[in-house]
């Protein structure tokens, strides 16, 4: 008995292999495209076409198309197809799309929705996400906006289409502040100006009367650091848009200069320079208190912090010429990462804390580069005659400078951390000095 | 030794055998989980504040959105939708082409299958068989025409036993010429090193995949990466079905009926 109940097992046992031997075949598939993904992003249909404070729901489904097409273009990893490419879908069509007409166009995902006007003067803008092939919803949102945040609506379904499909999150929905530029060389105007991360919605924050530099933004909210040369010296303010509320960092007797938020937005480090000799400070914005964090002869400016609030990336010429350093919250613990030809200056860490992005000055040119924290890895990003000024975007993907060509003119540019899709940010003036706020509430 | 101790003694040994290689397959296939669809919310967006000039140098001046942000508003369900209009009815003649076209652009951009040549090398009648098949397309693919060097491998070689080598190769390459120009990696994403993923593929005999690819096993995945790890995977899939129908040697179908892919981008940026 027991043999035969053996026998039977030992029959079986081939059998219960067979299920993995029969896919006997494994194919490593190790290279694809890189190149950007087709993407079609219809005009979103509005039910019953009403007006509204910002205009037409029909026309306004034809402008949030626009801006999530031209987010998406934008960072360099979507194609979106012409709209004549596919039938402009009606309401019905939201919920379920004609996908074999996507496919025709050659789309691998669609980004649709609708816009509607509520009773109350809010208006609905719908957003849903298609995988064309698969025919899955993949995700869909619903925002609710003031007629004016109309065009947050398109960043936010922007976003969300961006982090569902590249697994990263998104960073259309924020802004960014920089120093507008106006007149001639020797009596140049700064002000400070701050606009959507497309362009839109552009202001000016301070009037030009006096010069301004370094503008940065707190991570967590509505403040901006900045150096300010109103009043007998240079120093660095903080500044509430919100509220215009302003307040002084500090009560030195000597320049203060290069303040930056710590991730939490509590303490703001920067650097103050007497008789030759710079040292880094942190600033308590809450209880005021002030730290200093380095001492000695050198110069040590531009202080930021690693996402995790721990360390401060910074440059120093401590070691004879300026190069990068990395040391503990505290001031203790520093250590060079930067080496090589030339000079590195204007370190920031990325948000995601895997690269500090600086400007490295090397052969008569300023380049914009990224570095590993503990100093391996340095690629150049860029290769212009002055990029510099490097700031990240919120998730750590695109990095924003300003290049100044031969001639002086300078703009604000941005580029993919891989290096590609060197890219012009739009502005009324010349700019320099951005800053790329956190993604919005 | 008495016959059944030997039986015995084999059945222990082939039980240790299957036990350690279910252990190691058990490891091997150590999957993880897909995460689930995130639910529908909608989020109401208060308005920024806008500074439309430049500010007074008061301290006190009051932020042009009146009042603290109004707070999130999580509505579960989707707003209703107006009645769809009456549904957009095409005319057959409408359609046929759009399919037509749909055809020629899945299957313009595909190599040139290279295997036929490269079998010929080897003088593979099978390999000669499609070829003819292919030149008269009118003439439906019969399998008994094709299977005849398929029977002639399974004549010349013991039961069970797997592909040749050159005939695996000549798949693989198959298989990888069709499938990587459709397959658009996410990449520059942090922490991504070493993702990689398994997907089991199961087409049908005209090349088409039978039921969606399914997704067998993930190595790079973490905590902190689980929404790439998705999309990766999603990549993945979607490169299998963009390529489909796949053209393939027709003799060799049960070799290609059901197979693996695993995405691993390494030779990429």
């Amino acid at each position: 008995m027991i043999l035969r109940f053996l026998a039977l097992l030992l029959l079986a046992a081939p059998a219960m292999l067979a299920a993995p031997a029969a896919a006997q075949l494994r194919i490593d598939i190790t290279s694809g495209t890189e190149a950007p993904m087709p993407i079609a992003v219809p005009v979103f249909p509005t039910g019953a076409s009403a007006q509204t404070a910002a205009g037409n729901t029909a026309e306004l489904g034809r402008q949030v198309a626009g801006i999530i097409s031209a987010n998406l273009a934008g960072s360099g990893l979507f194609k979106p197809i012409s709209a004549s490419a596919f039938p402009a879908p009606g309401v019905g069509e939201v919920t379920a799309p004609q996908f074999a007409a996507f496919r025709t166009a050659a789309a691998q995902a669609l980004v649709t929705g609708f816009v509607t006007a509520n009773p109350d003067g809010t208006l609905t803008i719908g957003c849903y996400l298609y995988d064309v092939f698969s025919e899955e919803e993949l995700i869909r949102q619903g925002f609710t906006v003031t007629p004016a945040g109309w065009r947050r609506a398109a960043h936010k379904c922007s976003d969300l289409v961006y982090s569902r499909l590249t697994g990263e999150s998104g960073y259309f929905d924020s802004r960014i502040v920089y120093v507008a530029e106006s007149g001639p060389r020797t009596k140049r105007v700064k002000r400070l100006a701050v606009m959507d991360q497309d362009g839109a919605n552009h202001r000016f924050l301070t009037s030009g009367q006096s010069l301004v530099l370094m503008p940065r933004f707190s991570p967590v909210n509505e403040t901006l650091s900045y150096m300010s040369f109103a009043g007998d010296r240079p120093r660095v303010m903080i500044y509430n848009i919100s509220t215009g509320a302003q307040q002084t960092v500090g009560e030195f007797d000597s320049m203060s200069f290069a303040g930056r938020f710590s991730p939490d937005g509590r303490t703001l480090v920067f650097s103050v320079t007497r008789a030759g000799n710079s040292d880094i400070y942190a600033y308590d914005v809450g209880t005021r208190a002030t730290r200093r964090l380095t001492n000695g002869n050198s110069i040590d400016t531009s202080p930021s912090f690693s996402p995790d609030g721990r360390k401060i990336v910074f440059e120093s010429d401590r070691g004879g010429s300026q190069q990068l350093y990395v040391m503990n919250a505290d001031g203790s613990g520093a250590q060079r990462i930067s080496f090589g030809d030339g000079r590195a200056a204007s370190p920031v860490w990325s948000p995601r804390g895997d690269l500090i992005a600086f400007t490295r000055m090397q052969g008569g040119k300023f380049r914009v580069a990224v570095i590993k924290p503990d100093g391996s890895g340095e690629r150049l990003l860029t290769d212009s005659w002055q990029d510099e000024n490097p700031s990240w975007a919120p998730n750590g993907r695109v990095i924003l400078f300003s290049r100044t060509e031969r001639g002086g003119k300078s703009s604000l540019r941005s580029i993919d951390l891989t290096g590609r899709n060197d890219r012009r940010i739009p502005t009324p003036l010349e700019a320099s000095d951005p800053a790329w706020g956190p993604l919005l509430k | 030794m008495t016959e059944g101790r030997a039986l015995l003694l084999a059945a222990g040994l082939h039980l240790l055998l299957l036990l350690g290689l279910s252990l190691g397959l058990a490891s091997h296939l150590s999957m993880v989980a897909e995460p689930d669809v995130t639910p529908v919310e909608f989020v109401n967006i208060t308005d920024v504040a806008q500074v439309t000039e430049p500010p007074k140098p008061s301290m006190d001046a009051a932020p042009r959105e009146a009042g603290p942000p109004a707070p999130y508003e999580s509505v579960a369900e989707a707003p209703v939708l107006p009645t769809p209009p009456a549904p957009d009815v095409k005319a057959p003649d409408d359609t046929a082409p759009q399919d037509a076209i749909a055809e020629q652009a899945a299957k313009a951009p595909k190599p040139k299958l290279a295997p036929p040549a490269k079998a010929k090398e080897s003088f593979d009648p099978g390999a000669m068989a499609s070829l003819i098949d292919k030149s008269k397309p009118e003439a439906p693919v019969k399998p008994k025409d094709t299977s005849q060097f398929a029977k002639t491998i399974e004549k010349a070689i013991p039961k069970n036993s797997k592909l040749s080598a050159i005939q695996a190769a000549t798949l693989e390459q198959a298989i990888r010429a069709q499938i990587a120009p459709c397959w658009n990696p996410p990449i520059g994403g942090a922490d991504v090193s070493g993702m990689t993923a398994v997907l089991r593929i199961r087409l049908n005999r005209d090349g088409s995949v039978a039921g969606a690819p399914e997704f067998v096993s993930q190595t790079g995945a973490t905590a902190g990466n689980q929404a790439y790890a998705r999309a990766f995977v999603e990549t993945a899939k979607r490169a299998v079905l963009r390529c489909a129908p796949l053209q393939l040697p027709d003799d060799l179908f049960p070799y290609w009926k059901e197979f693996e892919l695993n995405f691993d981008p390494r030779l990429m940026t």
